[in-house]
C-alpha cells in the first residue's frame, strides 16, 4: 500500500526530471558552458525543491493512511466499548443478584433508589414501602438511627466512603442487630449526579469479619487502558463505561462473601479475596483451574457436582443450597451456594457466577438455640408435672369430701395448668419452624378417624358446644397423623373460644378428585376483613375490644399453617364479624402421592 | 383390688413428682417403693415390684438404657415398665426402648391410675 502511494508521488518528480534533462541538452549547443551550468545548478536546485515538496506529500499521504487505520481502530474500539458497556451492566445486574446481603441505593437526598432481594428479606420490607421512600421513613421510622445519619450525612460527604462501620440498633419488627455498613458515593451518568450506594450486613448472628472483597480488576483494567487512549470523541461511552464498572466494582468491593467467577467447564476466571481467606487458598492456586481440582481436589464435593453439572445448567440460577462438607485444611463446613448463569459477550458465553457462604458457625448457633429451648420446655414441664399431679390429688379428696365447690377451684387450676403446657410446646414447636427443623413422621392414616378421635376427645373439654360431623366417605391420607391433628385441635379450640354465646360447632370434610379439605365452623365473634389476611401470622392477634376478653399468644394459627405448608396444602379462612368463622385446611391428593414416591 | 397389694416401683429424678406419684397411687391402695437413683431401678433386686414407672432422663442415666437392660435380663423381663417423660417424641422412643406402654407428662391422674391398673393386673 505505502508503495503504491509512493510510487504515484514520484510520477511527476521523474517527468519534471526529465524536462529539465532535456532542455539542458537543447541549450548546451547555444550557451556557454558557464550559462549552461548556472542553470543546470537552477533546475538542480527547483529539482531538490521539489523533490522535498513532493517528499512532504509522500508523508501527508503516509499520515492520511494511518489517520484512516487509526479511525477503524476507533470504530472498532467503539464497538468493543459499546459491547463491554453492555456486559459490564449485565455483570453489575447479576452480581446484585447473587449478592446475598443487603443492598440500597439512594440518591443524595437519602431516597432510596432501589434494593435488593436480601434487603427485603433481611429487614421485613416490602418494595412498595421501600422505593423512593427516605432512607429514615422505612417501617415506621425504625430507621432513623442517630449513628446513621452521623454516617451519613457527615462522614460520608466527606470521605465518599464508609467501610466497615458497625452499627447497632434495636428494630421494633427484627429486634436487636448489629449490622456492618460500607457505602461509597458514586458519580452517575453526565451530570455527575451522586448516587450511594450502601451495603448493610447483618452481622448479628456471624460476626466474623471478612475484608472487604476484591474483585478480579482484570476484566476491566484491559477496557479501562484502551480508553485512556480513544479521542474526546469516545470520552461520552468512556465515562459510561467507567461510571458501570465502578458501579459492578464497587458492589463487588462491598460485597463480603466469598465469590467465584467459573467458566462453562467449571474453570475459575476470577474469585474475590473473601473466598481466598475463608477457603485458604491462593490466586495462583486458583484462577484457571478447574474447580473440583482446588485444594488438592478438596472442591470434588458430590452434592456440588450434582448442582453444577445436573441443576444449574436446566434452571440458571441455584438459590440457597446447603452444602456441607468435611475440607482437609479447614474443617467440616456447611456452606450456603447460590449461583446463576451469564451469557457473557458477542458469542454469549457462558459464566456461572457462584456465591458461597459460610454458615457452619451460625448453624452451630442455632442448633445451640434449638437445644437450649429443647431442655428449657422439659425443664418447664416437671414442675408442671408435680403441681397438677398434687391438684389431682387435691380434687380427689375435696370430691371423697363432697366438698364440691373446692374440686371446682381445684379443677380450675387444672385447666390452666394444661393451658401453660400448651404455650411451653407452642414455644418449641415456633422455635423449631423458625429454624426449619420440625420433624415430621409420616405414615397412611384413615383421615375421618383422625377427625373423629380429635372431635370426641375435645368434646369433653366443652358443655356448653356441641361439635357436629358431617364427614364424607374417608380416604387414607399420607402425613404427619399427629401433626394433623393438632391443626384438627387448634381450629376446634379456637371455635370454642371464640364463639362464648353459641352452642354448636360443625366439623366437615369434603373429598373430590383432587382434594381432601377439611373446616371447622362456628357462629361466634367472627373476623373483620383486615384480620383474615393476618390470623395465620406469626404471633398475630385479633385486636380491639375483644383482646382482652380473648387472649392467646396467637402462636397456634401459625403453627397449623406452617404445619399444613409443609404437607403441601393450604389453608385459609372465611369469616363474618358477628356471624362467626370457618376455618380451613384441604390436601391434595396427588401431591400426597408425589410426596409418597419422594419419600419412599 | 388382691388381698396382697401390688407392689409400683417409680423411679424419677425429680422428688417433687416421686411424692405426688407416692401420695397418688397409695391412696389408689398400691404399696409403692421410689428412687432417684437410675442405677437402682437397673439393678433392682428381689422381692421384685409388679410394674415400674421410668422416667426417661434420670441423672446421669438413661431410661432407655434401663429399660432394655430389665427387658433383656431374664429375671425382670416379666415387670411391666411404663415410661415416663416431657419429652415429645417418648411415645417413639418407649416402642424403641421396648417399654411396655408410655405416659407423657403432665399427665392426667385418671390416665395414669388407669395405665397403671391395665399392666399390674395382668399377672
Amino acid at each position: 500500500m505505502k508503495s503504491k502511494h509512493l510510487k504515484k508521488a514520484l510520477t511527476p518528480v521523474n517527468s519534471n526530471l526529465r524536462k529539465a534533462i532535456n532542455a539542458q541538452t537543447d541549450r548546451t549547443d547555444v550557451s556557454s558552458g558557464l550559462i549552461v551550468s548556472k542553470k543546470i545548478t537552477l533546475a538542480q536546485l527547483d529539482e531538490s525543491s521539489n523533490i522535498l515538496r513532493q517528499e512532504k506529500v509522500i508523508k501527508l499521504k503516509e499520515a492520511v493512511t494511518l489517520t484512516q487505520e487509526y479511525t477503524n481502530e476507533i470504530i472498532s474500539e467503539l464497538n468493543g466499548i459499546n459491547e463491554e458497556v453492555t456486559i459490564t451492566r449485565d455483570y453489575a445486574d447479576a452480581i446484585i443478584r447473587t449478592v446475598r446481603g443487603p443492598l440500597l441505593v439512594l440518591n443524595q437526598d437519602l431516597r432510596i433508589i432501589s434494593a435488593n432481594e436480601a434487603f427485603y428479606n433481611a429487614f421485613k420490607v416490602a418494595p412498595n414501602d421501600t422505593e423512593n421512600r427516605l432512607l429514615y421513613d422505612l417501617g415506621n421510622k425504625q430507621w432513623n438511627i442517630p449513628k446513621l445519619r452521623v454516617l451519613l450525612e457527615e462522614i460520608l460527604p466527606e470521605k465518599n466512603t464508609i467501610e466497615d462501620f458497625v452499627v447497632e440498633h434495636d428494630f421494633k419488627d427484627i429486634g436487636q442487630k448489629t449490622m456492618l455498613l460500607n457505602a461509597r458515593t458514586l458519580q452517575q451518568g453526565p451530570d455527575k449526579t451522586s448516587l450511594i450506594l450502601l451495603a448493610i450486613e447483618d452481622i448479628t448472628e456471624s460476626k466474623k469479619a471478612e475484608k472487604a472483597l476484591q474483585e478480579s480488576e482484570q476484566l476491566f483494567r484491559t477496557a479501562n487502558e484502551k480508553m485512556t487512549t480513544l479521542s474526546e470523541e469516545l470520552q461520552t461511552r468512556n465515562e459510561e463505561v467507567t461510571i458501570t464498572r465502578d458501579y459492578a466494582d464497587a458492589i463487588i468491593r462491598t460485597v463480603r462473601g466469598p465469590l467465584l467467577v467459573l467458566n462453562q467447564d467449571l474453570r475459575i476466571i476470577s474469585a474475590n479475596e473473601a473466598f481466598y481467606n475463608a477457603f485458604k487458598v491462593a490466586p495462583n492456586d486458583t484462577e484457571n483451574r478447574l474447580l473440583y481440582d482446588l485444594g488438592n481436589k478438596q472442591w470434588n464435593i458430590p452434592k456440588l457436582r450434582v448442582l453444577l453439572e445436573e441443576i444449574l445448567p436446566e434452571k440458571n440460577t441455584i438459590e440457597d443450597f446447603v452444602v456441607e462438607h468435611d475440607f482437609k485444611d479447614i474443617g467440616q463446613k456447611t456452606m450456603l451456594l447460590n449461583a446463576r448463569t451469564l451469557q457473557q459477550g458477542p458469542d454469549k458465553t457462558s459464566l456461572i457466577l457462584l456465591a458461597i457462604e459460610d454458615i457452619t458457625q451460625r448453624q452451630q448457633l442455632e442448633q445451640q438455640k434449638d437445644e437450649f429451648i429443647s431442655i428449657a420446655s422439659h425443664e418447664l414441664k416437671t414442675p408442671i408435672t408435680s403441681v397438677k399431679a398434687y391438684a389431682q390429688i387435691l380434687g380427689q379428696r375435696f370430691r371423697k369430701a363432697d366438698d364440691m365447690k373446692s374440686v371446682e377451684l381445684v379443677e380450675k387450676m387444672d385447666t390452666q395448668l394444661d393451658k401453660l403446657t400448651e404455650l411451653i410446646g407452642d414455644l418449641l414447636d415456633v422455635t423449631k419452624i423458625e429454624a426449619g427443623r420440625i420433624q415430621f413422621h409420616e405414615s397412611y392414616f384413615d383421615f375421618n378417624e383422625l377427625v373423629e378421635a380429635t372431635v370426641e376427645e375435645l368434646q369433653r373439654t366443652t358443655e356448653k358446644h356441641h361439635i357436629a360431623n358431617e364427614l364424607q366417605p374417608s380416604i387414607t391420607v399420607y402425613g404427619d397423623h399427629d401433626r394433623l391433628g393438632q391443626v384438627l385441635t387448634n381450629f376446634i379450640t379456637n371455635a370454642i373460644k371464640y364463639s362464648p354465646q353459641a352452642d354448636k360447632i360443625i366439623v366437615k370434610t369434603i373429598v373430590d378428585d383432587d382434594n381432601v379439605t377439611l373446616c371447622v365452623q362456628d357462629f361466634g365473634v367472627g373476623l373483620a376483613q383486615d384480620d383474615q389476611e393476618k390470623v395465620f401470622e406469626r404471633f398475630y392477634r385479633v385486636g380491639g375490644s375483644d383482646q382482652n376478653t380473648y387472649p392467646g399468644l396467637g402462636l397456634g394459627l401459625y403453627i397449623s399453617s406452617e404445619i399444613i405448608k409443609r404437607h403441601k396444602g393450604r389453608v385459609w379462612v372465611e369469616s363474618k364479624k358477628a356471624q362467626g368463622s370457618t376455618f380451613c385446611f384441604s390436601l391434595s391428593k396427588t401431591k400426597q402421592k408425589q410426596q409418597k414416591n419422594f419419600v419412599g | 383390688m388382691n388381698n396382697i397389694k401390688k407392689k409400683i416401683l417409680v423411679a424419677d429424678d425429680n422428688p417433687a413428682i416421686l411424692d405426688a406419684l407416692k401420695i397418688m397411687l397409695e391412696e389408689e391402695g398400691y404399696e409403692v417403693e421410689t428412687t432417684e437413683d437410675g442405677t437402682a431401678a437397673k439393678n433392682m433386686q428381689a422381692p421384685l415390684p409388679d410394674l415400674l414407672l421410668l422416667d426417661l432422663w434420670m441423672s446421669g442415666m438413661d431410661g432407655r438404657d434401663i429399660c432394655k437392660h430389665l427387658k433383656s435380663a431374664a429375671a425382670t423381663r416379666h415387670i411391666p415398665v411404663i415410661m415416663v417423660s416431657a419429652t415429645k417424641n417418648i411415645e417413639q422412643i418407649a416402642k424403641d426402648s421396648g417399654a411396655d406402654d408410655f405416659i407423657a407428662k403432665p399427665f392426667q391422674m385418671e390416665h395414669l391410675l388407669a395405665t397403671v391398673a391395665k399392666y399390674s393386673n395382668q399377672h
